[in-house]
């Protein structure tokens, strides 16, 4: 290549995801980060890992995220389960 | 930044960044020794048994199978690889219990059809005796001296984010009918095969190599009810009556699903069964008795609402057990009274990758 990284011989050209937040959802919670806090990343996308067994029996919900273009919005709704977020960032 | 270092792609955006982890391949997840998987189905009192083409033809079940991996991480993001093209696959359950991780996972297809489930987790989260580094190449710390990059480990490359959401209907044509004219054996099945699905177009053309991440948010079940009661003609000449009465009961479980299929750039968010039974009792009075028999069906019903059903499937979930885990489980499954579904407003979002990125044959 004519400039730029090259791994294992291959040209390092693409972008990657890096971890640029993380927590957890335990009860019923909004989590507002404000992406200017977030140098140089332009892309985020939210990942949610449940960290347990899903009770169907209890009518259980998911948590969900938003965002605009100043902020990402996490919302852990009342009947949630444990879970764990990423705020992956490129 | 005023300081440290930062990479962009052709796409102008960052590759690794020192003040941020990058995401790394950790490892192959394996099923447990002893797992096999399964298809629970109701075996209790009066059940109706199901048969392997009952369970595909009448149920659309799957497979409910799990894997694990010793990781001493606390974020791990599992991909799967479909087995084959259009294979339906929904990860259901993940837990983390000191350093092992489970993913519990719902595939279309036969038994030895399962997907493979490999584990990705922040660099930063990784014991350093997992990560060695060369004499050679590069390292990138942050501030408080943890790597959050090294060529050693390939940062995770998505070539597409995909946001998957599921239909508010399972199904929406007939299921056909169950009855009985009075007999005390029965063989019917109605046909809870779902005929509702959404599909979304994404970027990256699916192929063999591709990973896949996303843990569906939608569930729902479908429930088929039917009885009747009445009376016979008995005894000398026919001349007295006797009461009788049947109930006949049936339900699938099901998940969101999602199918990958190859060669285009769709995604399809389907419904796939998880759990299903059937039942059915018929009862009579004495010649001559004249009293009501409800309350004999009446209990019978009751064996399938809410959470009676983790009591019936206890014994079809025998040997899935979570190996290894202090708190030992079994998934969560539901049997259903009436046609419903939860959680599909919820979209979730689709990662994609590829295997070759990582150097995963």
């Amino acid at each position: 290549m004519a400039y730029g990284i090259q791994v294992d011989g291959l040209n390092l050209t693409y972008s990657a995801f890096s971890v640029v937040a993380k927590g957890s959802l335990n009860s019923a919670t909004t989590v507002n980060l404000t992406k200017n806090n977030y140098d140089d990343i332009t892309e985020f996308e939210v990942v949610f890992t449940p960290t347990g067994i899903r009770d169907t029996s209890d009518e259980e919900l998911r948590p969900t995220s938003s965002q605009n273009s100043s902020t990402i919005t996490i919302t852990q709704p009342s009947n949630g389960t444990p879970h764990q977020y990423l705020v992956l960032g490129r | 930044m005023s300081y440290g270092v930062v990479a962009y792609g052709t796409d102008s955006k960052v590759t690794f960044h020192s003040n941020y982890s990058s995401v790394v391949y950790a490892g192959q997840m394996s099923v447990p020794s002893g797992v096999s998987p399964v298809q629970p189905t109701y075996t209790g009192d009066h059940h109706l048994a199901l048969s392997s083409s009952l369970r595909d033809s009448n149920y659309d079940m799957g497979w409910i199978t799990q894997y694990e991996i010793t990781l001493d991480v606390d974020y791990m993001v599992p991909f799967y690889c479909p087995d084959h093209d259009n294979q339906d696959v929904a990860i259901m359950d993940i837990i983390n219990e000191g350093t092992k991780w489970v993913v519990n996972l719902l595939f279309s297809g036969t038994s030895s059809q399962a997907p493979d489930v490999y584990a990705f987790a922040p660099l930063t989260e990784l014991p350093s005796s997992s990560v060695t580094l060369s004499d050679y190449g590069i390292a990138v710390y942050d501030s408080g001296s943890n790597l959050v990059f090294t060529d050693n480990k390939r940062p995770l490359r998505v070539d597409d984010v995909v946001t998957i959401s599921h239909s508010n209907s399972i199904k929406t044509n007939s299921k056909g009918a169950c009855g009985t004219s009075g007999h005390s054996t029965n063989t019917c099945h109605v046909d809870f095969t779902p005929n509702q699905s959404s599909t979304i177009s994404g970027s990256t053309t699916n192929s063999s190599s591709k990973l896949y991440s996303i843990v569906p948010s939608a569930y729902g079940g479908l429930a088929y009810t039917n009885s009747a009661s009445g009376t016979s003609s008995c005894g000398l000449f026919g001349l007295i009556s006797r009461p009788w009465a049947w109930s006949y009961k049936s339900w699938a479980s099901f998940r969101g699903v999602v199918r990958h299929p190859r060669n285009t750039t769709n995604h399809i968010a389907g419904w796939e069964g998880d759990f299903g039974g059937a039942a059915h009792q018929y009862v009579q009075g004495d010649c001559g008795f004249s009293g009501f028999l409800g309350a004999l069906i009446g209990a019978f019903l009751a064996v399938f609402t809410g959470g009676a059903a983790l009591l019936v499937i206890s014994g079809a979930l025998a040997g899935f057990v979570i190996a290894g885990l202090t708190t030992s489980t079994t998934p969560s499954l539901k049997a259903y009274d009436t046609d419903e579904t939860f959680d599909t407003s919820n979209s979730a979002k689709l990662m994609i990758t590829d295997k070759t990125y990582y150097g995963i044959s």
